[in-house]
């Protein structure tokens, strides 16, 4: 009984059936964020569990399908696991038996799902863990945060492009010099669109509210995110490894054929 | 002359591959070849036009695509074979002359534009999208003429690869404007899907219920998909501000 349970989380079928979940409930999640820009957007500033006490859970209608869709992706990360301890306990007694670049290509999915698997726990993290504030920035503003956190604004410096004329006038880029003061640090850095600055676990982001900034309103995104971590060097590695192993192979099937001709 | 003119050239060069195609059934190569040049030349005005390269004006979908899918199906031909490179010859004829009626005003850059990360995310999306319509096309004519799905099935595959790329780019650009390397929203959802149906294609191989001719249905339901997603976003970019055209 155990062994058959076992054999259906690891299962392949079940991954096929999670996925096709998944790829449904984001469809319907687009076609939500396409009718709806009040309540949904709001994931984007607040962690899972704020968000979902102070808008999620009044407003069902519009976020069924995204409990259904994160149950999918916890059970995708489960049954990811399970695929990868499997694959793990077959492989392993392999490894002297066969060349080193066979092992290599056979165990690479392995490992690439373990990777994926780390990916998903990094966005788990993001979103229940750490802090989202989002506050006004306008120069000289002085912001307290709680943990007696003060933010300083000491200036905004916006700049536009010059040419030619059709472009004249409109945003090229801002940057907000800010004094940021904990109980144990005070410091003075330069935040600028695209150009985050991380301090003391803190990483602080400056944004337009409107794409080209007509209106001119800044806002300072103060984030302490854990999870980031290990999803961009998570992204790096599994594209690293996906463009190895697909030529690679492609590389041993034509050995094969070789030898077996 | 205005500036939306000079596509007319690369549209009666794709229009003259496309009767080549239809009515004499050979000769197709120059004619593409010609409209892929011009097209170059067309994307490389459009990306000077402020005064600055500003890769914004190469890498928009409604102008790319078709020059992706007309560069897979050049390379094709030369590199692999002309019976694979064939059926390809209209779906990019057809994508490039749709052009003639989108908007082709250039849409501003933004603040969040000057970022590496920006035209490298559009740059593989792209080529993704083309790579997996691509895919559906060569699947499709496996599924009419009982032929080998091998290629179709390798273009998929370097789809999901490019596709994944961007999807590091964008996530990467995302965290450095936004804040977040995935976005609550319609685009990244959209993404987050076909990702998800392209994956899940990867999978099918492990299951025996999956053949060939299966799977080839699979990856003409996923261009599908795909584009009604690029229908969605068009119209979501003609409402966009834009320069000139």
């Amino acid at each position: 009984m155990g062994k058959r349970i076992w054999k259906t989380i690891a299962s392949v079928k079940t991954t096929v059936w999670l996925l096709t979940a998944a790829t449904l409930f984001f469809i319907i999640g687009s076609i939500y964020f396409r009718l709806e820009r009040q309540v949904l957007p709001q994931l984007n500033f607040r962690l899972f569990q704020d968000w979902f006490t102070e808008f999620g859970l009044g407003r069902l209608d519009l976020s069924w399908w995204l409990y259904l869709l994160l149950l999918t992706l916890f059970l995708l990360g489960v049954n990811t696991a399970a695929c990868i301890l499997d694959r793990l306990i077959q492989l392993l007694p392999l490894w002297k038996k066969t060349g080193r670049f066979e092992f290599a290509v056979t165990i690479m999915p392995t490992l690439i799902h373990l990777v994926f698997f780390l990916i998903l726990s990094g966005h788990l993290l993001s979103s229940i863990t750490g802090s989202v504030e989002t506050v006004a920035c306008g120069p000289g503003q002085t912001i307290d945060l709680p943990g007696g956190r003060r933010i300083e604004v000491l200036g905004l410096d916006y700049r536009y492009h010059t040419r030619p004329e059709s472009l004249a006038g409109r945003l090229y880029g801002a940057a907000a010099p800010i004094r940021f003061h904990t109980p144990d640090y005070d410091g003075e850095f330069t935040v600028k669109i695209l150009a985050p600055v991380h301090r003391r676990g803190y990483s602080f982001h400056l944004d337009s509210l409107d794409k080209y900034a007509r209106e001119k309103i800044m806002r300072l995104i103060i984030r302490r995110d854990f999870g980031i971590r290990l999803i961009i060097p998570g992204f790096w590695l599994i594209i690293a490894m996906m463009a190895w192993y697909f030529p690679a192979l492609w590389r041993l099937k034509k050995k094969n054929e070789i030898k077996g001709a | 002359m205005s500036f939306a003119a000079l596509y007319i050239p690369v549209a009666a060069a794709y229009a003259l591959a496309l009767s080549f195609f239809l009515v004499r059934k050979r000769g197709v190569f120059w004619p593409l070849l010609t409209a892929f040049l011009l097209q170059a030349g067309y994307l490389t005005l459009r990306s000077l036009r402020f005064g600055f390269f500003n890769p914004g004006g190469i890498l928009e979908e409604s102008v790319f695509l078709p020059f992706c899918l007309t560069g897979i199906t050049l390379w094709i031909w030369r590199s692999r074979s002309e019976e694979d490179a064939r059926p390809l010859v209209p779906a990019a004829a057809l994508f490039a002359l749709t052009y003639l009626f989108l908007p082709k005003g250039l849409i501003p850059p933004s603040a969040k534009s000057p970022s590496l990360f920006s035209p490298l995310f559009f740059f593989f999306e792209i080529l993704a999208h083309a790579l997996f319509i691509a895919a559906a096309v060569l699947a499709g004519r496996s599924l009419r003429r009982e032929e080998t799905f091998e290629p179709a099935h390798r273009l998929a595959v370097w789809g999901f690869l490019a596709y994944s790329i961007a999807q590091v780019t964008g996530a990467i650009w995302c965290y450095l404007g936004w804040s977040v390397p995935f976005q609550w929203g319609l685009r990244h959802l959209h993404s987050a899907a076909i990702w998800c149906t392209y994956v899940n294609y990867l999978h099918l191989r492990y299951i025996p219920w999956w053949t060939s001719r299966r799977k080839g249905w699979y990856l003409v339901a996923a261009a599908l998909l795909l584009l009604a997603y690029l229908v969605v976003l068009q119209w979501g970019e003609s409402r966009q501000l834009r320069i000139g055209g």
